[in-house]
């Protein structure tokens, strides 16, 4: 039932032969591999999705010409998504809009923030297609209230229901939202797979320091 | 005795904190029981956290892989890659290398600016219109805050561009070799030549024909539909639902012709018609249904919401007060 991204399924050895293999198909799989989980970092600092897949683009392409850039880097995925941070904040750059804070993270890009910045992408991403998996209803209210940014109030206006039933629905899926999310947290327990770390991160989306973890700008 | 609180209520109680964050009382609350019990305090950091990272999974909704594969793969053909070379020494080695290399890459360069295609966004910002003009004459006018992207140069069998959002009206240039395709995230409009007018809005898109003849497939591989001048069509891309309508008095493009033209049409459809032009919101407080109401003939060219209301406010038994954006309609 895991339906992740398939980023960690790859290992570093292999990226690498096929960062370095110049072969254009196995390259361009590993751009769709990539390409939400950057895209959306990309989003968190230039707030614009098309400059983010610019962003994400011009990165794998510069890659593609001088695979050798990856020499020095700890890990390829790591590589990718530092490359990605520090073009978005060069393009920030560019347009002026830098803050000091930037400056600040750029310099403290470090292992362990790149490891957060993925698991918070991951993190997304599971739950996008968790929520799509709602009951129909249920999803509809959620959806209205999460993606749309409406209260309860107007959601009940909007669909003829009364508000009750809207916070019904929504503690429904928060209760199933969480459910799934403690099963998979097991399977991944059980399996070993230390890479899985979901929860620990969601717990830390929730503490006080949210707004520094998810939004840096 | 908060101990015999159930998860349901509890829950209950985070979530109207969370819709209403503002409420002192609810926050009190909130604090109070997670100070009760660690399971309480986990709970409610589990519960947030995927309140949270669900408000900012939306972006999602926005983020189509296989288009973005698609311009990827596309600039990828056009680009080199470095191969590492053997080291060697010896002048004439490398001059004779050098001389190959600029030749190559003055071929290249010629080739590359002759083929490739590079895609230009055009995006609006708030109350401005503008037009582009593609290589093949067509003309697409964005209205405010829409966002177009499309290439520097028509190659290929297809004429493509992409809606990304917002409102545009096409009149397309008539080239029967090429068709003109406009991409709305997995739906597409085709085009020999005419003039629409599409508007993109979270999920829904509607498309309504002006003159000649489009074609609308809301997915790849999914069905055609062919819509005639004077028709238009809904289609919700999350429900995958679709529904044609004649188009006359919806005015879609009036906007960007600034005439507004009701023949025969419902007064729903003329409040409808007005809070799209003008931007406003009608809340309708009648004591009977719109449909009850005649219906309206009328044109107004360039004409103010003021004369379209007192228009309006002559022909039906009807007032209009505005507080700002929002129009309420009660009887007189």
């Amino acid at each position: 039932m895991n339906k992740r991204s398939q980023i960690d399924a790859y290992d570093e050895e292999e990226l690498v032969a096929v960062i370095q293999s110049a072969d254009k198909g196995a390259f361009t799989q590993l751009y769709a591999q990539f390409y939400k989980n950057l895209t959306l970092t990309a989003i968190k600092y230039v707030k614009d999705i098309n400059i983010a897949e610019e962003v994400v683009q011009d990165v794998f392409l510069r890659l593609w010409e001088s695979p050798d850039k990856l020499r020095n880097a700890s890990s390829p995925k790591a590589y990718l998504y530092r490359s990605v941070i520090n073009t978005s904040i060069n393009h920030l750059n560019r347009e002026k809009n830098i803050r000091q804070h930037h400056q600040v993270i750029t310099d403290e890009l470090s292992d362990s923030y790149i490891d957060n910045i993925h698991e918070e992408q991951e993190l997304k991403i599971w739950i996008y297609q968790e929520i799509d998996r709602l009951p129909e209803q249920c999803k509809k209210v959620f959806k209205m209230n999460r993606f749309d940014g409406l209260k309860y109030r107007e959601i009940a206006e909007q669909l003829q229901i009364s508000e009750r039933t809207v916070e019904n629905h929504i503690i429904h899926a928060l209760k199933i939202l969480r459910k799934r999310m403690l099963i998979d947290q097991d399977k991944q327990v059980e399996s070993n797979n230390i890479r899985f770390r979901l929860l620990p991160f969601l717990l830390l989306c929730s503490a006080a320091e949210y707004y520094f973890v998810c939004n840096p700008r | 005795m908060k101990e015999s609180f159930t998860e349901e209520e509890y829950l209950r109680i985070i979530i109207r904190h969370q819709d209403d964050p503002e409420n002192d009382v609810l926050q009190a609350e909130v604090t109070h029981l997670r100070a009760t019990s660690p399971d309480f305090e986990l709970l409610y950091l589990q519960v947030n956290g995927i309140w949270q990272v669900s408000g900012s999974a939306a972006t999602l909704q926005h983020i189509d892989s296989e288009q973005a594969v698609k311009r990827f793969s596309n600039r990828l053909s056009f680009t080199s890659h470095e191969h590492p070379k053997s080291v060697n020494s010896g002048w004439k080695w490398l001059m004779r290398v050098a001389a190959i290399l600029l030749l190559g890459v003055a071929g290249y360069v010629i080739y590359y600016a002759a083929t490739n295609v590079t895609y230009i966004t055009t995006a609006t910002q708030t109350a401005t219109i503008e037009t582009v003009e593609l290589p093949d004459g067509s003309k697409v006018t964005l209205n405010s805050n829409s966002t177009l992207r499309y290439p520097d140069k028509l190659t290929g069998d297809t004429r493509e561009v992409y809606l990304l959002h917002g409102t545009a009206f096409f009149d397309v240039a008539r080239n029967t070799e090429k068709p003109f395709i406009v991409n709305i995230g997995n739906s597409t409009v085709t085009v020999l030549g005419t003039s629409f007018n599409i508007e993109v809005s979270g999920d829904i898109i509607e498309l309504n024909v002006e003159t000649g003849r489009v074609e609308f497939e809301a997915r790849e591989g999914g069905e055609k539909m062919i819509l005639n001048a004077g028709s238009g069509l809904l289609y919700n891309t999350a429900q995958q639902a679709t529904r044609t309508f004649a188009s006359a008095n919806r005015n879609s493009s009036s906007w960007l012709s600034g005439t507004l033209r009701f023949k025969d049409a419902p007064l729903s459809d003329v409040f409808e018609s007005i809070e799209n032009h003008f931007g406003v919101t009608i809340e309708v407080m009648l004591d009977d249904s719109l449909s009850s109401y005649n219906k309206l003939n009328a044109s107004f060219d360039d004409s103010t919401l003021q004369e379209v209301l007192d228009v309006l406010t002559e022909l039906y038994p009807i007032q209009v007060t505005q507080q700002d954006s929002t129009l309420i309609v009660r009887d007189k």
